[in-house]
């Protein structure tokens, strides 16, 4: 005890000594403020366990230096760049291991393991420290202090992370800095008080050491890169705070303009069927037509309503998609179906040629239907009186089965510099089409954006003036790929299954 | 003479329009415009199957739901749930909370009819 007190008392400087301790409480208590904020926003905890450990650590690093700074040894001292450095990092992962214990458990066990941890950090910190130490001197250790040294650092980390366990007022917070500054100090004395210098003409060399100042601009470097770093984490969660707050409002501004979008237009189709009702019995022909004009439009405005979910979902990445197994045929005879009608509108004929021998699918059917009545409706709707062909046939790809839908249409075609683009996000071709054709150009972004989470693309072939072919293909197995996919061995041997199963 | 419907809607205009092609239907039709009178008219008529929009003013349908399935000692009413919301979270919440039936708005009264027979023909 009286060599710990006379060393800190004779050996050290005590102006910089008295900064060595204003560091360290500066530095702790600034991680108990931390500690609660983090604690309160339960937000980007990752990134505030970080600054916590990088200003524990830090602190504790800078703490030792100052100190040493302060050290008056009797002879002529310098410090070895690489170990300082070796030291500091020991010290700030000491600290993230302790707050990231913290983090997974809050129970007594973990309490201790942080402790250990956060204290075994400092003491490796301390004595790494001193091996950086180059002096002309020898060295006397006295191993009595130095696991005294170690046990007090420990003791008072165990209790200051037992104090954060607890509630957590500012007041446990700041009771917790406190316990962390004594942690470090007493930790800091008593091992200087373990070692005594005595002098010898060794002829050490100190060329390549940091001299006093050099350490100095060292430790200035490191507490303003920690306080850089504390800086742009709170400037990270401002920011992620913000986007999601962003995203939520837009989210919840979309459903609810989605449903009040509907709410008329269920009276509008609604009242419009019963006027086609009424025209039909007292054979009105003129206005059952123009009721079907009404019709076909609120149909149209309900379809972009729902585009427009789906083109959000998709931003925000809540677009999902359920794949079940279920007869091909049965669904392809079904897209026929409803295809039919669409082609018919504008006089155009419709040929489909199935040769796909295909009998069950697995993929999301209500995604896949939507991509196909997509190009269809398209094919359909750009091609006057021409032709729209729907070829489907099976086509490998990358070593998995798929299904090749072809959509061909005699219509007005793509220029070669637009084929690229219609794909993307908003944009049709030209805002000519738009206008002559109607659209808001986001539904083949989300048919490119179904078609790769079905595992498969879509693409285009286009000639102005001669007409267009559409290529979708998509996965004839999807969670049969995906559960085997880190193998080719395995998508042959799904496929392969699948074909016993057929 | 086709068994009793119970509509609650909260919208007059759609309200009129579904009752009347119900009526149309051959189907004895009940009003109600929110989800408190949905179970007064309830308990009054005790409809075989009911139709009932979820967000409506005083009490939701899915409030109300729970009080008629209280006062449905017998569990043979029906209910199909109708809502311009678009979520496909709300169809799973729908099934969960015990209606039978789940239908988008707007309505496609064709889908509306095929639901109609076959919880009528169910409970039969």
């Amino acid at each position: 005890m009286y060599r710990v007190i006379s060393c800190a008392l004779f050996e050290h400087e005590p102006f910089q000594l008295a900064l060595a301790a204003g560091i360290c409480a500066a530095c702790f208590t600034a991680v108990a403020l931390v500690a609660m904020h983090a604690e309160a926003s339960r937000k980007a905890r990752r990134g505030w366990i970080a600054c916590m450990a990088l200003i524990a650590g830090g602190g504790a690093w800078a703490t030792h230096f100052v100190a040493m700074l302060a050290y008056r040894p009797p002879v002529a001292v310098g410090f070895e760049i690489g170990l300082t450095a070796v030291s500091l990092v020991i010290g700030v992962a000491g600290a993230w291991l302790a707050f990231f214990i913290r983090e997974k458990r809050r129970d007594r066990l973990g309490t201790a393991a942080s402790g250990a941890a956060f204290g075994s950090g400092v003491a490796a910190l301390h004595f790494i420290g001193m091996a950086s130490l180059r002096a002309d001197a020898y060295r006397l250790w006295e191993f009595d202090l130095i696991v005294a040294s170690w046990l007090l650092c420990v003791g008072f980390s165990l209790a200051a992370f037992q104090t954060l366990s607890k509630n957590k007022s500012l007041y446990r917070h700041l009771l917790a800095c406190g316990f962390f500054v004594a942690a470090v100090i007493s930790l800091h004395f008593t091992a200087m008080g373990a070692l005594t210098l005595v002098p010898l003409a060794l002829d050490v060399d100190l060329t390549g050491t940091l001299n006093g100042t050099g350490l100095a601009v060292m430790i200035g470097i490191t507490v303003a890169g920690m306080l850089c770093v504390v800086a742009l984490q709170a400037f990270a969660e401002q920011r992620v705070d913000l986007a999601r707050m962003q995203n939520e409002a837009k989210s919840q501004f979309l459903a609810s303009m989605s449903h009040e979008l509907r709410t008329p237009l269920t009276s509008i189709i609604a009242y419009t069927e019963e006027l086609a009702y009424s025209a039909a019995q007292d054979k009105r022909q003129a206005d059952l037509r123009d009721a079907n004009v009404i019709l076909e439009a609120s149909q149209h405005l309900l379809g972009l309503i729902s585009d427009l979910m789906d083109y959000s979902k998709i931003q925000e990445g809540k677009f999902e998609i359920e794949p079940r197994t279920f007869p091909f045929a049965a669904f392809v005879d079904d897209i026929v179906a409803v295809s039919k009608p669409l082609a018919a509108k504008n006089e155009n004929e419709l040929v489909v040629e199935l040769g796909s021998k295909l009998e069950m699918i697995d993929t999301d059917e209500a995604r896949l239907r939507q991509c196909l009545l997509n190009l269809m409706s398209n094919a359909a709707k750009f091609t006057h009186g021409g032709l729209v062909r729907l070829r489907i046939s099976d086509d490998w790809r990358g070593g998995a089965r798929g299904v090749l839908f072809e959509v061909i249409d005699t219509g007005i075609g793509i220029d070669k510099e637009k084929q690229a683009r219609i794909f993307e996000r908003f944009r049709q071709a030209d805002e000519t089409v738009t206008r002559r054709y109607g659209g808001a150009g986001f539904g083949l972004s989300i048919v490119s954006e179904i078609a790769a989470r079905l595992g498969g693309e879509v693409s285009v072939e286009s000639e102005p003036g001669a007409g267009s072919c559409f290529s979708l293909w998509v996965l004839s197995n999807l969670r049969g790929l995906e559960a085997g996919a880190s193998t080719l061995q395995n998508r042959a041997d799904a496929n392969e299954d699948e074909r016993a199963a057929a | 003479m086709k068994p009793l419907i119970l509509l609650v809607e909260d919208h007059d205009d759609n309200r009129a329009v579904i009752k009347r092609r119900l009526e149309r239907r051959g189907h004895e039709v009940v009003e109600a415009d929110d989800g408190a009178s949905a179970v007064e008219a309830y308990a009054k008529h005790k409809p075989q199957l009911i139709i009932m929009d979820l967000s409506m003013p005083n009490m939701s349908g899915f409030d109300a739901l729970a009080r008629i399935r209280e006062l449905d000692e017998e569990g043979c009413a029906r209910c199909i749930a109708v809502t311009a919301h678009s979520m496909q979270s709300i169809e799973e919440r729908c099934a969960q909370v015990g209606f039978d039936g789940f239908l988008a708005k707007p309505i496609d009264f064709g889908l509306l009819s095929d639901e109609i027979d076959r919880h009528l023909s169910a409970s039969d």
